[in-house]
């Protein structure tokens, strides 16, 4: 080994602890670059083997009922290469394990069975006996949840007729990666089931023989979505069509895709935080070397070293931080990639999601942190090189400090320390600013991931405690006489009801165009209310349209705007309606209307698709078991069952995020600390001895580099504040506000949580700063030349 | 090697010093048994080469390193067994320090250093007054970085006999000054004990220095060879070397 290997050997031995912080800080930025993109990418490629495997459709469209015959009008359209005709069905499912029902979707099997788009992947058991009734394949995530498996049985109301199915197989759909119950915004695993079922014994069962009322579709190479979606609802519009669709609104695509996408945004965001803050780092200690060194550096290139040789060896150092730092981060990262694709595989069904570090993604990530690495050497380096030898010989001028105009106010409140430390900040502004901007990003960070709990407690408060009062939400096959409520209100435990007309509408609104559902309300509900800009209940006007808050704005349409309603049923009209009022909502996007003028507007009596019940939590059981007998009743929800889930599966991702978000913060957090004090102790060491000679003591001299610190933090927490609060902004605008709203609030207790924990990390780490203070060797430090 | 007269109490008296420090494999015997005293207001240079062990003396005198054997008594009170926080309320209140290189605080000006050491002691003078004292009134404003280096040692000397010291210890306060400035600053220290009566201890290998202290101790492969009594104190201006 040559001298100058060695030379960097011993230093890097050395700095051990001080290298080590900047090699973690490297290693976070590595490891969430490589976590986030690994899941990425094998996220990503388990879907697209998937999808290609199962000949996943482009597009969706249902009817209310049409004929086969249509099919070969569908094929006709340019564009369209496969079209598969089929019939689903809700209906409300028995399970043994627990007493409310759930909700099934049942899908007729194409024939032959292993051909078609979205084809199955069998997991277990065997393919349903054509034309064998009462058999069916059921979904493997309620199958696992609820212990069923080939030759289990459910039992369910089938067009009025209470039904035994018998589960031959168990089965995964590409079209359910996802599983997203209807009117859910989140999965629900446990009472979502999907069943396949023959398609001739499923049409006989709903008299839907010679007739379909979904169809999926392939298109060709180069075809325009657009175009053959508008050309689909023309061929469907007499047969009851309600809007054909590509992937971008299919349930299980539209999630996945969003997941993708906010994992690439974290991907890029996070290290880049953590790379930056690794070169400032890198950066600072790498400059006090060479102003340590400046005697060396004079005297290698007195002895015949040149610029490069000596630019070489400074680089080197902040070379081998960052391979050290990225060795470790690629291991991390295909670590914690494993494990955040373990914890994908709860929620996403694949039948194969294989966890692989791609080379191209540790190569870039060690690729971006040494050219962070670079950057943050580089003005040192070519501070060592520039450095004449005969200048370097001389030791440096005095550090010059001037008194600002901040210091000269502050001194008439400041002692001779409260001075020392206030100038020391202002003299290297430069680098009291990156500081604080490395400790406040790492406050940011911890906001950013535990503010979506505010902002979650206040989505849970408008939509669960102000909106939604209801227990029990039934829904219709189709629109039925309002006398059904009565029949609704004679169940047991019943306490009251409230009908529902549920009407598909398209909205066109300028060059805008919107599909959702018109809901026909009473003039004061009780059980499902619009809440107004002020939080409170509003009524429903007597006229005109309500819509969410988010879609008006959507659609850029403001009060007393003129909106035009396509009604996807009936005769498809086509109305102008005013835009009578909002309503603030923070799940979905729809229109609301009293019920009274949305009758007129479909030109029929008193009709609901669905009603909403106030139970008595104590005949809840009775209730469910009798909601079952119901033929009417196609599918059951409960509001306490969305509230759960919304709750167990956020709290859960919650907790995990921000236990490792404050972890990183805390690496960023300690690095920047540590780094700083000890280039401090080294840089004042001669002050600091001084101050103990002259008769400071132990406690007042580490008060002076603890006060600095402090200064540090005091800066960093409006700042860290205040990007915290921009990069919520930023995941805020990442989530598909079609689903949910999540506002940007974040709570005094989530500011105070992040300080703490920084300033918790900061205190600790310069505690064990003072700890070399107090060991200073004043003999040996007041013997060395300034 | 006692000075034989019968004399005012000492301020400071050392007996039987022997510092050795283990350096890797090596025993270093800094100090080989060493007495001394410091009687109140005199003016004593330490003379010997650098390596004779004075600079080791004036750390364990000044309670900046502890010996390996012997004792040192303030006023009857023993440091050598006194503890970290002892020493440092000794250092606060009893010694002042010059030091060769002047460890003035480069982010506090003229003024602002003094003060440093007013702050924390108990009777200082004001650090206009200790200013004053050394002849640097008008820079009492002035950064380090902004003043000669004969400037900066008379604020070193200003800060350490701000605090009235009963014994300023300079460790070669000309060592890294020229003849002109070195003179001045000998001026300084020689004025101030005189007018104040701070005892003073000068380390150097400048034999000419010596010739303007009450007493000279030559120093040599640690031990106090020769203790010298100058019947006449030659004043620092008529110093030549």
């Amino acid at each position: 080994m040559r001298a100058l290997d060695r030379k960097l050997l011993r230093e890097l031995v050395t700095m051990r602890w001080q290298l080590l912080a900047i090699i973690m800080v490297v290693a976070c930025g590595v490891a969430s670059y490589v976590a986030m993109l690994s899941a990425h990418s094998s996220l990503s490629r388990s879907r697209s083997s998937y999808y290609a495997d199962s000949d996943f459709a482009d597009a969706w469209a249902s009817a209310k009922r049409a004929p086969d015959s249509v099919v070969h009008e569908l094929l006709a359209i340019p564009g369209v290469a496969r079209a598969e005709p089929r019939i689903v069905q809700l209906l409300t499912l028995d399970v043994a394990d627990m007493p409310e029902p759930a909700t099934g979707r049942l899908v007729s099997l194409p024939t032959p069975l292993e051909s078609g788009l979205n084809r199955l992947h069998l997991r277990r058991g065997r393919w349903p006996e054509p034309g064998r009734s009462g058999e069916v394949l059921l979904s493997e995530p309620f199958a696992n949840i609820h212990g069923l498996g080939p030759g289990d049985e459910l039992s369910s109301i089938m067009a009025g007729r209470r039904e035994r199915l018998r589960i031959v197989g168990i089965a995964l759909s590409p079209e359910y990666v996802f599983s997203v119950p209807a009117g859910s915004p989140w999965p629900d695993d446990k009472r979502s089931a999907i069943l396949w079922m023959d398609r001739d014994v499923l049409a006989a069962a709903f008299a839907m023989q010679g007739a379909f009322n979904d169809v999926t579709l392939a298109l060709g190479v180069g075809a325009s979505e657009h175009q053959v979606t508008d050309a689909i609802d023309r061929v469907l519009a007499p047969w009851g069509g309600l809007g054909a669709h590509g992937r971008d609104l299919q349930g299980s695509h539209r999630f996945l895709e969003d997941e993708l996408t906010q994992l690439r945004s974290m991907g890029a965001t996070v290290p880049t935080i953590f790379l930056g803050v690794a070169a400032f780092l890198l950066n600072a200690v790498l400059s006090r070397i060479v102003a340590g060194q400046r005697e060396q550096i004079a005297a290698l290139k007195a002895l015949g070293y040149g610029n490069l040789r000596i630019g070489v060896h400074y680089a080197e150092l902040a070379l081998a931080v960052v391979a050290c730092g990225s060795v470790l981060g690629v291991a991390l990262g295909a670590w914690g990639g494993n494990a955040m694709v373990d914890l994908y595989r709860d929620y996403f069904r694949f039948p194969n999601l294989a966890f692989g570090v791609d080379g191209e993604t540790a190569v870039t990530a060690v690729a971006i942190s040494a050219a962070a690495g670079i950057v943050g050497a580089l003005a040192a380096v070519r501070g060592a090189v520039k450095l004449p030898p005969a200048e370097a010989m001389r030791p440096p001028s005095p550090p010059r400090y001037r008194r600002g105009a901040i210091t000269r106010t502050l001194e008439r409140v400041l002692s001779q320390p409260g001075r020392m430390v206030a100038r020391n900040l202002a003299r290297n502004p430069v680098r009291t600013l990156l500081s604080s901007l490395g400790i406040a990003f790492s406050i940011a960070i911890i906001i950013s991931g535990s503010f979506s709990q505010d902002a979650l407690v206040h989505v849970m408060d408008i939509s669960f405690q102000r909106e939604q009062r209801y227990d029990v939400q039934v829904a219709f096959a189709e629109a039925l006489s309002d006398e059904v409520l009565h029949e609704l209100r004679a169940l047991p435990g019943v306490l009251d009801v409230e009908g529902q007309r549920i009407a598909p509408v398209r909205l066109h609104a300028g060059s805008h165009r919107y599909e959702t559902a018109i809901i026909g309300m009473g003039a004061q509900p009780r059980l499902r209310r619009l809440i107004g800009a002020d939080l409170r209940p509003t009524t429903v006007p007597e006229r005109g349209l309500v819509l969410t808050d988010e879609l008006a704005r959507r659609l850029e349409l403001r009060v007393g705007d003129q909106v035009e309603v396509e009604l996807l049923e009936g005769r498809r009209r086509r109305v102008v309606v005013e835009v009578a009022g909002l309503s603030t909502e923070m799940l979905g996007l729809s229109g609301y209307m009293r019920d009274t003028a949305l009758r007129r507007l479909l030109g029929e009596g008193p009709r609901v698709t669905g009603a909403l019940l106030a139970v008595d939590p104590q005949q809840r059981a009775a209730l469910y078991l009798q909601l079952q007998t119901v033929p009417a009743v196609v599918s059951v929800g409960l509001r306490s069952a969305v509230f759960d889930i919304f709750n167990e599966t956020t709290a859960s991702i919650q907790t995990t995020t921000t236990v490792i978000l404050s972890l990183f913060a805390c690496v960023i957090a300690v690095g920047v600390v540590y780094n700083g004090a000890r280039i401090t102790l080294v840089e004042r060491s001669r002050e600091l001895a001084t101050l103990r000679v002259i008769g400071f003591t132990r406690a007042e001299v580490s008060g002076i580099l603890l006060w600095e610190l402090a200064v540090q933090l005091l800066l960093a927490i409006p700042l860290g504040w205040l990007l915290g609060w921009m990069l919520a902004l930023g995941i805020v605008a990442g989530v598909d506000s079609e689903l949910y709203r999540f506002p940007l609030l974040i709570s005094p207790r989530t500011y105070v949580f992040a300080t703490g924990v920084v300033s918790a990390a900061g205190f600790l780490t310069a505690l064990t700063v003072r700890r070399k203070i107090d060991h200073l060797d004043l003999v040996e430090v007041l013997k060395t030349r300034e | 090697m006692l000075d034989p007269r019968p004399a005012p109490a000492p301020v400071l008296s050392a007996r039987g010093l022997t510092k050795v420090y283990r350096m890797g494999e090596v025993e270093v015997h800094a100090l080989r048994g060493v007495d001394l005293d410091l009687f109140e207001g005199e003016f004593v240079v330490l003379l010997g080469a650098s390596g004779s062990g004075k600079s080791t003396l004036l750390n364990i005198l000044g309670g900046l390193d502890q010996p390996s054997a012997g004792s040192v008594l303030h006023r009857g009170h023993d440091l050598t067994r006194a503890g970290e926080a002892e020493l440092t309320q000794w250092r606060r209140e009893h010694v002042g320090f010059v030091f060769q290189f002047y460890n003035l605080i480069p982010s506090l000006t003229a003024r602002e250093n003094v003060a440093l050491v007013t702050d924390i002691s108990r009777h200082p003078m004001s650090p206009d007054e200790a200013l004053e004292l050394v002849g640097l009134s008008k820079r009492a404003d002035h950064f380090p970085a902004q003043m000669s280096g004969g400037e900066q040692q008379r604020v070193a000397i200003a800060r350490a006999v701000a605090k009235r010291p009963e014994v300023l210890l300079c460790d070669e306060p000309t060592g890294a000054l020229d003849v002109v400035t070195g003179k001045v600053v000998l001026e300084v220290l020689d004025r101030i004990n005189r007018e104040v009566g701070t005892t003073t201890a000068i380390i150097t290998h400048n034999a000419a220095i010596a010739t303007m202290a009450h007493r000279v101790v030559t120093f040599a492969d640690g031990r106090a060879l020769e203790v010298k009594r100058n019947e006449r104190r030659a004043s620092a201006q008529d110093l030549q070397w």
